[in-house]
């Protein structure tokens, strides 16, 4: 669906986005983070054909967005990272504005945007002055008038910033409710744990190169890092311990707090071989939990926090 | 020029108590900027155009009118226009630097945020007020120092007394002071510069302008007293009645004009606007800082309680968006932001315009000069309205969506290029209407009421077409212009400052001056009869030409603002 071929822009000497390759398929959340000035921004303005790359090309649907960005423009809702508002506008006319904008009958635009306004929890504020709203009410607005021409690409940048948590759960539903209607989305974000909820692939840019693409499950052996799990008894660590560390699978043993933590070798899981056993021997397991792979970390191993 | 503001830097500490660190600042900040450059290189060239012209104008005129005589007087007579041409360039463009350069000092303070920060720190709302005054007047000084060396030039003609020299530079210099501090009390309220420049343009135009004309044309009786009066406190007229005594013109008996007491009036009136500036400051400055609340945020909304303004608008029903939603999203902005204020302002200058044409309509006849001169004032006044009105709705059409970072939104949906430019062109001419046709209705006024005898009765009529068909060439010269720089630029003031300054080196420089010096010997030759007749056919065909190539530019702007629209949208 979204399709990048050596995709470059330099500003003068700085090159923001370097020969970057990505596919995003039809229906996938792409999730896209990089520390700041990695070029998530540039890349985004370009797929909306806002800026021209200076070499390479990317294509939405098929359509080249440097020939065909009339169309590209009718096929994609773009939420930029600073997004303003019409301050003489009520939030109603506001939405209407768009929706005629893109070319949306008269007759049928007053049910769209009602739509909308429901979907994004603003009817109650469908007669209040635009710069009356709130940021997050802004950001839910700006969310509004992406939808507004039922696109089949979202892209949007920092979407989630400004929002108190409540808002931010909301969003993701509305995310997910969104890929259930078959949208691509791919959305870019500093706030990992967020992402890691809903993307299904996620690409990881710096000095405007990509560092990783794939899915969350690709990037632990992309890493090298192995599978853990936690383990908690209720007496005789020690013992556990000793057991646990003879069972073949397992490569490390350690004590953390009041808890075992054990890591397995490369490609290897044994959550239930370490729960047999450990019944077995009869102790008394109280719980075992796999040890999340933070995307923090596989964040801050992938990129060098060199901004520049 | 960097050598001498280093100098003046060393000077500064001895004044800080008045001005404090604010004003050191500012040098610094302003030696830095492009813009200040780019002033001086303009103002340079502007003179010397200037000078050139009335060099011309003074020598091709003297020439055609008496050869013979010419030679003996020339040098003396050329050195007086020329002398007389560069002080009252100085005098004008003084003040409008001036109202220029501090037109956002206090404004600029708030859009940053940094008068609240100032405000907890040490440094007074007085220290700010004069750091930000005199930093700025230096800049403007600096800039006359400029033609100074030029006025030492043509002095070695003759006959020029120093003493006009200097009690010009003294009016000068106090009206650019005051006129500074006028600038820096609005900004405090008005959000953008053109407002202010606009706002004080006009209110010149009144106070300076069209007061005196309806003072002489009311009280013909007591006009002396009276004009003594109105002529004391106002900088044009002090500048005039001097040049008057220069030049040995008859000027105007019985009226009492001293220059000193005109500046100590002037010097009296700017410690006044400085107060009122300091006491308005601080007032400000205090509300952001505590009473502000979360609604504080948007900086559209400085200078008022922003709830007030938002419930009115709350109450106003929701619009369906009718026709093309660009021109229609235009069009829904308010008249203006400072609604009655504005409409007050309008409402002064037709009440105006009224009480000027009651005399007339009784004694059958404007009073000959006073009364052009009233109609002289009101056109240029009006023109200038309307000119500037348009380039900002034009101009700011599209700069203020990149101020509020609307722009790329705006180009991201599939409306095209040309169909955005054509809905704000549209827009910008429409909520002009009013003022255009008030222009209109104006030129027709003039001849209604002036009521020209003769053969020059038809030949004002006929004039009318081409002065509409200018008029409708300006529009669309100064709306392609607006739309043009407001893609090119990123300010509105600097899109603004753009178009108007193009405009006017356009119509003044290349189409007023220099068709000017191609018709003087026209005009001379003939006298009257065949000859007059000529040159007013001329003259027409002139007014027809300069109208379509207005509209042509104006044409050659959109097209090239529609092959820009998209290069720089962030
Ligand atoms: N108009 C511009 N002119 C010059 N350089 C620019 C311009 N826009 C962006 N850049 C540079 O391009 C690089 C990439 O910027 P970009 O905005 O794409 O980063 P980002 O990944 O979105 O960062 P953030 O997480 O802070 O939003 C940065 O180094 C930035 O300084
Ligand atoms: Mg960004």
């Amino acid at each position: 669906m979204i399709k990048t071929q050596n995709l470059s822009k330099n500003y003068g000497d700085l090159t923001a986005v370097g020969n970057l390759n990505l596919t995003i398929e039809q229906g996938d959340i792409f999730g896209f983070i990089g520390p700041n000035g990695a070029g998530k921004t540039t890349t985004m303005r370009i797929l909306v054909t806002l800026l021209e790359p200076t070499h390479g090309t990317a294509f939405i649907n098929g359509l080249d967005v440097r020939k065909h960005g009339k169309k590209v423009r009718r096929l994609v809702g773009y939420m930029p990272d600073f997004m303003g508002v019409y301050d003489d506008l009520k939030v109603f006319e506001y939405l209407e504005f768009f929706a005629a904008a893109f070319s949306i009958e008269r007759r049928k635009r007053k049910g769209i945007v009602e739509g909308v306004l429901e979907l994004t929890d603003l009817q109650s504020k469908q007669s209040a002055t635009v710069d009356s709203l709130s940021r997050g009410m802004q950001q839910r607005l700006g969310l509004a008038r992406v939808l507004i021409h039922d696109p089949k690409v979202l892209i949007l940048d920092e979407p989630a910033s400004g929002l108190d948590p409540r808002a931010r759960i909301e969003i993701r539903e509305l995310l997910r409710e969104l890929k259930r209607m078959g949208k691509t989305i791919m959305i870019s974000s500093h706030i990992l744990s967020e992402l890691e909820e809903i993307c299904d692939h996620i690409g990881i840019i710096e000095h405007g190169r990509m560092v990783f693409s794939g899915t969350l499950a690709d990037i632990r052996p992309h890493l090298g890092i192995q599978s853990k799990v936690r383990v908690k008894v209720t007496a005789n660590q020690d013992k556990a311990v000793e057991l646990l560390s003879a069972l073949p699978p397992i490569r490390e043993v350690e004590v953390v707090d009041d808890y075992i933590s054990v890591t397995f070798h490369e490609g290897k899981e044994g959550d239930g071989l370490i729960a047999r056993s450990l019944v077995e021997a009869k102790f008394d397991l109280v719980s075992l939990q796999p040890e999340q792979l933070k995307l923090d970390d596989a964040f801050l191993q992938l990129t060098k926090g060199m901004v520049h | 020029m960097s050598a001498g503001l280093t100098d003046i830097l060393s000077v500064a500490p001895r004044l800080s108590w008045l001005t404090g660190p604010i004003f050191d600042k500012e040098l610094r900040v302003s030696s830095r900027r492009r813009r200040n450059y780019v002033l001086r290189s303009v103002y340079v060239a502007l003179l010397s155009v200037f000078i050139l012209y009335v060099w011309f104008a003074t020598v091709s005129f003297g020439r055609a009118a008496s050869p013979a005589v010419f030679q003996v007087s020339r040098m003396a007579r050329v050195g007086k226009n020329v002398i007389t041409a560069i002080i009252w360039f100085q005098f004008v463009a003084a003040q409008l630097i001036a109202i220029v350069m501090l037109s956002t000092s206090i404004s600029g303070e708030i859009r940053q945020r940094t008068l609240s920060v100032l405000m907890t720190t040490p440094i007074n709302s007085l220290q700010i007020v004069m750091g930000k005054l005199l930093s700025q007047l230096l800049q403007t000084v600096l800039l006359l120092g400029i033609s100074l060396p030029l006025l030492a030039i043509v002095r070695i003609f003759g006959g020029v007394p120093w003493d006009y020299v200097v009690s010009s530079l003294c009016i000068t210099l106090t009206a650019a002071v005051f006129a500074g501090s006028l600038s820096l009390l609005m900004s405090i309220t008005s959000r953008q510069a053109y407002t202010v420049v606009l706002t004080i343009v006009t209110g010149y135009l009144i106070v300076f302008g069209v007061l005196p004309s309806l003072i002489g044309l009311l009280s013909p009786g007591a006009r002396g007293f009276f004009e003594s009066i109105a002529f004391q406190g106002n900088p044009f007229m002090t500048m005039l009645m001097r040049t008057y005594v220069m030049l040995a013109l008859p000027g105007r008996a019985g009226t009492f004009s001293s220059w000193p007491l005109h500046c100590a009036i002037m010097l009296g009136a700017t410690a006044g606007v400085v107060a009122l500036a300091v006491w308005r400051v601080r007032k400000i400055a205090l509300s952001k800082a505590f009473g502000g609340g979360k609604g504080q945020s948007n900086p559209a909304e400085m200078g008022k309680p922003a709830s007030r303004r938002r419930r009115r608008r709350a109450a106003l029903p929701i619009r369906r968006v009718d026709g093309p939603p660009v021109v229609w999203k235009e069009m829904r902005k308010p008249f203006s932001r400072r609604g009655k204020r504005v409409i007050i302002l309008y409402a002064v200058l037709a009440g105006m315009i009224l009480v000027s044409f009651v005399p007339m309509l009784f004694t059958g006849r404007g009073r000959g000069g006073a009364g052009y001169a009233l109609f002289y004032y009101l056109v240029s006044g009006f023109s200038l309205i309307a000119i500037v009105r348009l380039a900002v709705l034009s101009a700011a059409s599209i700069t203020s969506e990149k101020e509020a970072s609307t722009w790329p939104i705006l180009l991201a949906t599939p409306l095209d290029d040309a169909e955005i430019l054509r809905g704000k062109a549209i827009a910008a001419f429409r909520r002009n209407v009013p003022l255009l046709a008030a222009l209109v209705l104006l030129h027709i006024a003039i001849r209604l009421f002036m009521r020209f005898g003769g053969p020059s009765a038809l030949y004002s009529w006929l004039y009318l077409i081409p002065e509409v068909i200018t008029l409708a060439g300006t529009v669309v010269l100064v709306i392609g212009l607006g739309l043009y720089f407001g893609i090119r630029l990123k300010s509105t003031n600097a899109a603004v400052a753009a178009t108007v300054g193009v405009y006017v080196g356009l119509a003044y420089f290349c189409c007023g001056m220099f068709s000017n010096l191609l018709l003087y010997p026209l005009l001379l030759r003939g006298g009257g009869g065949p000859g007059r007749r000529l040159y007013m056919l001329v003259s027409l065909t002139r007014t027809v030409f300069v109208g379509l190539a207005y509209a042509g530019l104006g044409i050659l702007a959109l097209r090239r603002a529609r092959r820009r629209l998209r290069y720089s949208v962030f």
